[in-house]
């Protein structure tokens, strides 16, 4: 029994991104494709969104110029290809505040979000500080903290103080402080709906780019594999290793079970296709009754 | 980015609004600095390119002064209408963002803006106002009531927009410093 359908869809990309920004001192290493991606979780008549993107308008001329980021759609593109459409999403996780994950609150009209309160607090906090600790005010647009309060004043904010379960119905919220940014949180799908669940699966945001974060080389220390963080943290390397050791253990140490948004090679893991915008849909578990989005007729319609 | 009046200062067109536009046009506390008198041409076209540049680079950090109030701000009332905080005013960092405004103010005050550029300065001037405002009243604890949200919110998306308006990725001004984004350290 399968509660939800979840799909990881890419809305643009950068072509080359050094490869140390994606794991911690891998200097040197070259560069890969780096999708950005946000993820739909559909079922128990709910539609919700973990991140929502970012605003073409707002960012989409700098960042294609400067930075190469390209092939930007709109959510309602990209959404169309699930058969979904931005006003049929009840529900959007913000797993941080960068602009390009909590950057296009206004394309999703009838939806409640959901942020940790420390995100917020702490951004406020960032921003008072001298200009030599700036550092620490990456990535954010305070036009999208104002687009917050539009949202808050709606009622359509929830801001979340640590752990929140059954946000919907088998859906729990996890924080992950001082890590990537000071309020992350990832997402917990427990797609049996047990509380235990033998099929659970994580949306963890930036908290994990690639697979290599929790299945690196571990020949440095004499291991297999081991965690190596992601190469930004505004908080701490350390607590990075200790939210992946909390997902693996909420999935029982099963890796794929932890989906990193920005791995190109999801490809490899999970059934997926390109789409006629040359971006990828991936297929990470179907709802009982839900038809595949990547196989037989959707491909099929895809490839005409 | 938006490309508007001040961006196009440095390609050599004249600063025109037509009736109507955005950038003279700002609703509540904004309209008066934006709606000045209108450029004379021949006293523009004795600025130089240089004049233009050097106020750019001078203004450029009480830009970043107000932007980063404006998003402080932003996130006392997000916590105001979104959490179940009462003590969402934090008096230490309050008093920092007294010192940020005043330093904004004191960067503006002594600014002679080259006159073809007078609208930017003017938009900034402007925004420093409104966020003052709402920092008094956050000193005074009025800012209690939905009312007085609405209120504070307004006067922070006129700033927001003229920000957004004064925004040119040739100084660096712009809302995300993007100098240092996390998801864009690649060049294309």
């Amino acid at each position: 029994m399968s509660d939800y359908s979840i799909w990881v869809m890419e809305y643009c990309a950068v072509e080359n991104y050094h490869k140390s920004g994606i794991v911690y001192g891998a200097h040197n290493q070259g560069h890969k494709k780096l999708p950005y991606c946000y993820v739909v979780i559909k079922g128990k008549g709910h539609v919700a969104m973990v991140d929502v993107g970012y605003n073409n308008k707002a960012y989409g001329k700098h960042l294609g110029d400067k930075f190469g980021v390209t092939n930007w759609h709109s959510p309602r593109e990209v959404l169309s290809e699930v058969g979904l459409t931005p006003e049929d999403v009840d529900s959007a996780f913000i797993t941080h505040a960068h602009f390009d994950h909590f950057g296009n609150v206004e394309d999703f009209p009838n939806a409640h979000f959901y942020i940790q309160e420390r995100e917020i607090s702490k951004w406020v906090w960032a921003m008072s500080l001298p200009d030599r600790l700036r550092w620490m005010m990456i990535a954010v647009d305070p036009s999208d903290i104002l687009r917050g309060v539009d949202l808050a004043k709606e009622g359509r904010l929830t801001c979340v103080d640590g752990g929140m379960s059954d946000v919907l119905p088998g859906i729990d919220l996890y924080p992950a402080h001082d890590s990537h940014t000071f309020g992350c949180m990832w997402v917990h799908v427990r797609n049996d709906g047990a509380q235990n669940s033998k099929d659970g699966w994580i949306l963890a945001g930036d908290l994990v780019y690639d697979f290599a974060n929790l299945e690196g080389d571990g020949d440095v220390v004499g291991v297999e594999t081991m965690y190596t963080p992601v190469g930004l943290a505004v908080g701490s390397q350390m607590n990075l290793l200790l939210s992946y050791e909390e997902m693996m253990k909420t999935v029982d140490y099963e890796a794929r079970r932890v989906i990193p948004i920005h791995e190109e090679r999801l490809k490899d893991t999970f059934p997926s296709r390109i789409t006629k915008n040359n971006l990828r849909v991936t297929q990470i578990c179907l709802a009982d009754g839900e038809t595949s989005k990547v196989t037989g007729e959707a491909a099929m319609t895809d490839a005409e | 980015m938006n490309d508007h009046a001040w961006h196009r200062t440095l390609d050599e067109t004249p600063v025109l609004h037509r009736a109507g536009c955005d950038a003279v046009k700002h609703p509540g506390a904004l309209s008066e600095g934006l709606e000045g008198e209108a450029p004379d041409i021949d006293a523009l076209a004795k600025e130089t390119r240089d004049e233009i540049i050097a106020y750019g680079l001078a203004v450029r950090p009480a830009y970043d002064l107000l932007k980063r109030l404006l998003g402080q701000y932003a996130g006392l009332l997000v916590l105001a209408y979104g959490s179940r905080r009462r003590d969402y005013v934090d008096l230490v960092i309050l008093k920092v963002a007294g010192d940020q405004l005043r330093e904004a103010a004191e960067t503006l005050g002594g600014l002679r803006p080259p006159r073809r550029v007078q609208i930017h300065h003017d938009a900034l001037r402007s925004a420093c106002q409104a966020l003052a405002g709402i920092q008094h009243r956050l000193a005074a604890g009025e800012i209690k009531s939905d009312a007085d949200k609405d209120r504070a919110h307004a006067i922070l998306k006129t700033v927001q927009n003229a920000l957004s308006q004064a925004s040119d990725s040739r100084f660096a001004m712009t809302m995300v410093d993007f100098r240092q984004a996390c998801c864009c350290g690649a060049s294309a």
